[in-house]
């Protein structure tokens, strides 16, 4: 019986393994406690009573989701910094790797280049402005006020913004890969190209990171915005 | 009403020192003289969240019963939220005990 009401608790919650695993620890100590703390002779009735006192199975697991929420929010935030840092640094390293061995762009792909550099350079400075706001609600007003609020409007501000800085990011990363395409196209391959190429990995990983996520930030609040709907609506 | 300040009945079962769920419901209990009788998973919830505020710490340890247990205790920054809480508390307590007796302090009118 407690084991069922265990894995209601940890179904409930999803996909977020580690919290239904802690939860079904800790609930399963504070059950055998209760148990034990229980004199009665007949040891289902006081499975039930424990089971009783400690309330829907359905309602923790959404507090805990929504509190779960704060942490992500958190990483989130860190995240996007490290990544925008990330990308900073990839591509003055390539900059300055260009200039180390004299890559010239070819003068028929200097045009395009220029386009294609000022869109970069906007995205760029687009996802450092969004993620500014994004490390604002994210580290600091998210954490401290929406655990109290549930799914609350900041929350949702925060998806919104971090969603429009990986946006942004992606554009940026894009944009370097078009650049170093056409700077690698107008030079002799060689040894030295694997630098520029792995920089371009480099921040498509940090941008993909992001993605996932924003993703799975944006799918633990909806599961968490259901969860408390479920509930509000059963009571 | 109870759930609004269920954050300061935490922090404030925590302040005796060091423990896990259950035992916090019982310090909850004991100290309210059995009045409050929240449902007693609901008190997980608010662990993880003040753990998330860095107002509680939390570790796995090993009871007598051989079970794992997660013991959660007060950070410097929960001793502090809790004393400004305790504060903010007294002082809406005093106004309310004003009101509704008459006297400014609380105290009972002549």
């Amino acid at each position: 019986m407690i084991d069922e009401y265990l894995d209601t608790v940890a179904a409930a919650l999803g996909r977020d393994r580690h919290l239904a695993r802690r939860i079904r620890h800790e609930l399963g100590d504070h059950l055998q406690e209760a148990l034990t703390a229980d004199p009665s002779p007949d040891r289902e009735a006081a499975a039930r009573r424990a089971i009783a006192r400690c309330g829907d199975a359905n309602m923790i697991a959404a507090q805990l989701a929504v509190a779960a929420l704060s942490r992500r929010s958190q990483h989130l935030a860190f995240a996007v910094v490290l990544a925008l840092l990330g990308v900073l640094l990839s591509m003055k390293g390539r900059l300055a790797w260009y200039a180390a061995m004299h890559w010239k762009m070819a003068d028929e792909m200097t045009s395009a280049a220029a386009t294609l550099g000022w869109i970069t350079r906007f995205a760029f400075w687009a996802a450092i402005f969004a993620g500014a706001i994004a490390w604002v609600y994210g580290g600091y007003r998210v954490s401290r006020d929406a655990p109290a609020a549930g799914c609350s409007r900041r929350l949702r501000w925060f998806c919104v913004v971090s969603g429009a800085t990986t946006s942004a990011l992606l554009v940026s990363v894009f944009g370097d890969a078009g650049l170093a395409t056409m700077r690698l196209l107008s030079t002799s391959p060689s040894a030295a190209f694997l630098l520029p190429v792995a920089s371009i990995l480099f921040e498509m990983v940090c941008a993909g990171t992001l993605v996932c996520l924003v993703i799975v930030l944006v799918r633990r609040a909806v599961h968490a915005g259901r969860l408390q709907a479920a509930c509000a609506h059963s009571s | 009403m109870l759930k609004g300040h269920l954050d300061m009945i935490v922090l404030a079962a925590l302040s005796a020192g060091p423990a896990h769920g259950y035992a916090v419901i019982e310090e909850i209990r004991l100290r309210s003289g059995q009045s409050f009788n929240l449902p007693e998973g609901t008190v997980y919830p608010v662990l993880h969240r003040l753990e998330q505020a860095g107002l509680l710490s939390s570790r796995w340890v090993v009871a007598a019963s051989g079970r794992q247990r997660r013991v959660y205790a007060l950070t410097r920054t929960g001793q502090r939220a809790l004393a400004e809480r305790q504060a903010i508390w007294q002082r809406f307590s005093a106004a309310i005990t004003g009101l509704l007796t008459g006297a400014p302090d609380g105290r009972k009118p002549a």
